[in-house]
């Protein structure tokens, strides 16, 4: 079951990669390419997030610090210091990577570092490396840096065929780097610290080496996709880069889509960038962030698992919505609301209504009850 | 030498404000055990209307304040009742919260637009004025908000030593099941500790809108700088926050003259890292632990 | 289960577990003063005491969840009071909690098979999910194996806790207060349940807080008050041990009156 599924992500994937091709050939705007380069990109940095904070239930302020650690990684070695962009790549990875190791080794040493202190330490640590960027003139100094488009073999297609794959090529690393932990002995460690880290770990669970790796990996794969976008983007500053957008995002599309399982992000990343894209398209960017927020705390309060626990639970609600998704395109497309992202949006708007309809799947029942929540106030010593 | 004494002085002025800033967020993380993220935009809600107030009526900004502690008192109840009607756990509030933060601050920047806000000189009585030790200036918007960080200092700790409220409080912050079985309704004391946290950042920006400038960055900015006050301070310890408050003043404005105004939220936020990392309970300890 | 090997009658047996002037203070308070036990293979010991006395302590320190101020604790030999918790699984040691902390997102079943991956056994996810069904038996609880755990009661959720601890394979199995609360019916059972474990090879420890319901089971009785040993003997002794009676005995009857 698990292989068959693992072949299935892999083909997809690769027929993905030559979209780009089918475009050339049919003449499609190049506009839908950048559409899927920005799918892609969320993916990743939503389901980098949801590996460390999904799965081990350590709140992560932090993911614009592994982004802006990419993507200024990628951007500073290749304006500083000439190294070719496509190395700069792995290298972003690796510099993100150590950074979420350090972060963890802190962290995960003290004992007290649980919960909303270390969502805080995240958000400070990104904090702290905005400001540094802003102060160093090696790395921004306050001036921006501008990365222009480097040489590649032709047969990667035109600069949005080239984004498109390389978004895809990182967005599928996560994807199934996700489904992979989900899947194995690492993966269930880190639900089960999730649930009780001081259980886990009295059953055998090494749970500090485990949040490490998950941090780590997360790191890593914030950093690439961060790399990525330093290409896409071209023109950086630490003000853009390291906005509240980024984390506000893959919070708002992990805990929409479902934290618990590897496709909880990328039903998120795809729901929420394609209503971004719709208001901004529709001239409501003004409002865009207060749907987001909107979205977030409506989330938080009527389906705090997210989507997929439904899509899980009630198969055949899940059908109901798979065909109101298909209507809802139909319908945009016979009424004529122009694009094929109007259409998607449309469908997916009518789709999620249907799965947020209803009584709550048993594991949110559960989520919210408190009866088997620690004691709010902390571990007293035992008499 | 004067001038690091000026900015010494003038950090101690504006730790006042961060004090008063910090101390509803303490409150309510320290009792209620949520973090509620929105604080930061009430406080610049609070600003901007006081703002919008005396431009449109040409008042006195504090008068402000009558209108705005009894308003965002409500707002705060509303929240509470959100969080527990929903039974939101202490993860969920800071997204719930952060969710009503990123919905506020559009909601404000859309009515007052990006630009610079001030209150004008004509309608404001008190920014054009200081008080003068020897050479060193005290401005008088600076001076109200540390006297009010005083003030609320020494309130919160008369209330919390002799006042029923005050060692109810106490009792529920320690062991909540115990004081509950003890009589304390911590229902009644939830609601009436949201309501006073909210209307708390009501008269912080109040006296945010006296002493400076609006534009809706400055809630994300706050945001490293109130919770390094609140976790020095330790969490709930409100004297602490004020202590905590009048310290990173000081030492913010000392960096950002002896070195490079962009250093002093570098020198913040590592303060921050270093206190969640090696004395999460504060300088001071947290609530309920005197 | 593992069957703990015979020693030969001539080597001198070495007990399993030795704490040897074991001391945990938490700020100003003394939890546990200057405490010395041995625990020889096979035993059941029962460690008994009134509210405060240290029972829940010790046991936090056995299991890992504390490093005592001062004091060593050894298994087999080895010191093992600066070890982690996981690695302590490893080597042998699981416990049970008072209040039953099981993961809440997880089927009884998969409760239990964390336990089989991670334990002494470690074994692949799909096999842990095929052993676990093992250990719900031994416990009683093949019923209710699909099962969330807020939708079992607080008996089955006790012996959860039991079962998920069996599942590491312990050789020394620390119990918190795992009788507590149940009626007469539901005693019986559970101590059937723990005579099959000791039967299967395990040395027990189990703190209680009502000393009859110990005695019918354990092979020695440990008394602890205010963090020091007050008696550790014969089930029989112990009871008829007049400073246990004044101490312990006579503040249970008036907390009960």
């Amino acid at each position: 079951m698990k292989h068959t599924q693992l072949a299935v992500l892999l083909a997809i994937a690769a027929a993905l990669a030559f979209v780009p091709n089918l475009q050339v050939a049919t003449g499609f705007p190049a506009y839908y390419l950048v559409f899927a380069y920005f799918i892609f990109f969320w993916i990743a940095q939503a389901t980098s997030w949801n590996i460390l904070s999904g799965y081990t239930g350590y709140f992560s302020f932090g993911q614009g610090a592994f982004y802006g650690m990419g993507i200024y990684a990628s951007a500073d070695l290749v304006s500083r210091e000439g190294v070719n962009y496509f190395v700069t790549i792995p290298i972003a990875g690796v510099l993100a990577a150590l950074l979420a190791a350090a972060v963890g080794a802190l962290a995960f040493r003290l004992g007290s570092l649980r919960g909303e202190i270390f969502a805080l330490l995240t958000l400070a640590v990104t904090f702290t490396l905005a400001a540094t960027a802003g102060l160093s003139t090696w790395v921004d100094g306050g001036q921006g840096i501008a990365l222009s488009v480097p040489a590649y073999p032709a047969w990667l297609g035109e600069f949005q065929a080239l984004i498109y794959r390389l978004g895809l090529a990182v967005a599928a690393l996560a994807v199934i780097a996700a489904f992979l932990i989900q899947h194995s002995r690492f993966g269930w460690g880190l639900f089960a610290i999730r649930d009780e880290e001081d259980v886990a770990e009295e059953l055998g669970v090494p749970t500090f080496r485990y949040k490490m790796f998950a941090i780590t990996i997360s790191g890593f794969l914030g950093g690439l996709s961060g790399a990525v976008a330093a290409l896409q983007i071209g023109y950086l500053t630490p003000e853009t880069v390291f906005s509240l957008n980024i984390p506000l995002l893959v919070i708002v599309m992990s805990v929409l889509g479902g934290r618990r399982h590897w496709l909880g992000p990328v039903i998120g990343a795809l729901l929420i960038y394609t209503l971004q894209e719709q208001l901004t398209n529709s001239g409501l960017e003004r409002w865009g962030q207060v749907v987001l927020g909107a979205i977030l705390v409506l989330a938080i309060l009527f389906a705090p698992e997210g989507l997929h626990a439904r899509l899980r639970e009630r198969p055949r609600r899940a059908l109901v919505a798979g065909a109101a998704l298909v209507v809802g395109i139909t319908v945009a497309g016979v009424a004529g609301w122009g694009a094929a992202t109007d259409w998607l949006g449309t469908g997916l708007a009518a789709a999620t209504l249907v799965l947020l309809v209803g009584r709550r799947p048993r594991a949110e029942r559960r989520a919210n009850g408190r009866e088997l929540a620690a004691s709010p106030l902390g571990d007293a010593p035992a008499p | 030498m004067t001038t690091y004494a000026q900015a010494a002085v003038s950090g101690v002025m504006i730790g006042g404000l961060y004090a008063v800033m910090a101390l509803g967020l303490s409150l309510t993380w320290g009792l209620l055990k949520v973090i509620n993220l929105a604080h930061f935009a009430l406080i610049l809600a609070s600003g901007y209307v006081t703002y919008q107030l005396t431009a449109s009526t040409g008042a006195d900004p504090l008068l402000a304040a009558l209108v705005l502690v009894p308003a965002l008192f409500v707002v705060g109840v509303a929240i509470h009742w959100v969080i527990e009607r929903f039974q939101v756990d202490e993860f969920n509030s800071l997204l719930l919260t952060f969710g009503l933060f990123i919905i506020a601050v559009r909601l404000m920047t859309n009515i007052w637009s990006a630009d610079f806000r001030r209150i004008d000189a004509a309608e404001n009585p008190y920014a054009t004025r200081a008080l003068f030790v020897g050479d060193i200036a005290f401005p008088v918007p600076q001076v109200m908000a540390f006297g009010a960080s005083l003030v609320f200092a020494a309130a919160v700790y008369v209330v919390l030593r002799h006042t029923y409220f005050g060692k109810a409080l106490r009792a529920l912050a320690n062991d909540r099941e115990i004081a509950a079985a003890f009589g304390v309704n911590d229902r009644r004391i939830g609601v009436l500790t949201a309501g006073l946290s909210t209307a708390m950042a009501a008269v912080a920006g109040v006296l945010v809108g006296i002493n400076s400038g609006l534009f809706p960055q400055l809630a994300f900015e706050w945001v490293g700088i109130i919770f390094t006050v609140v976790i020095l301070g330790g969490i709930g310890n409100l004297p602490g926050a004020v202590g905590a408050g009048l310290l990173i003043g000081a030492v913010s404005s000392v960096v950002g003259v002896a070195w490079t105004p962009l250093g002093s939220p570098l020198v913040v936020f590592l303060l921050l890292i270093l206190a969640l990392l090696f004395r999460p309970n504060g300088l001071f300890g947290r609530l309920g632990s005197s | 289960m593992s069957a703990a090997a015979p020693t030969p009658a001539s080597a001198p047996s070495r007990p399993l577990l030795e704490c040897v002037e074991v001391e945990m203070r938490f700020g100003g308070v003394h939890a546990l003063a200057g405490l010395s036990l041995a625990v020889e293979r096979g035993e059941i010991v029962g460690l008994v005491g009134p509210n405060g006395s240290g029972k829940s302590t010790l046991i936090n320190i056995l299991s890992g969840v504390h490093r005592p101020t001062a004091g060593e604790v050894r298994l087999d030999g080895h010191r093992i009071d600066r070890v982690s918790p996981h690695v302590r699984s490893h080597r042998g040691i699981a416990r049970t909690h008072q209040i039953p902390k099981p993961f809440a997102s997880m089927t009884v079943r998969d409760n239990v098979a964390i336990a089989c991956m991670f334990g002494q056994v470690s074994q692949s996810v799909a096999e842990a999910r095929r052993r676990a069904a093992e250990y719900l038996e031994v416990v009683g609880l093949s019923a209710r194996a699909d099962a969330l755990p807020e939708e079992i009661n607080l008996h089955q959720r006790l012996l959860l806790e039991l079962a998920r601890a069996l599942a590491t394979q312990p050789t020394l199995l620390l119990l918190d207060e795992v009788l507590a609360g149940l009626n007469p019916a539901e005693l019986d059972e559970a101590v059937t349940v723990l005579r099959r474990i000791h039967e299967g090879g395990a040395t027990i420890v189990m703190v209680e807080h009502l000393m009859r319901v110990v005695t019918g089971i354990a092979t020695r009785i440990v008394v602890l008050d205010r963090g020091t040993k007050l008696a550790d003997a014969a089930p029989d002794t112990v009871m008829n041990d007049a400073a246990v009676q004044q101490a312990y005995l006579g503040r249970e009857h008036r907390a009960r009156g």
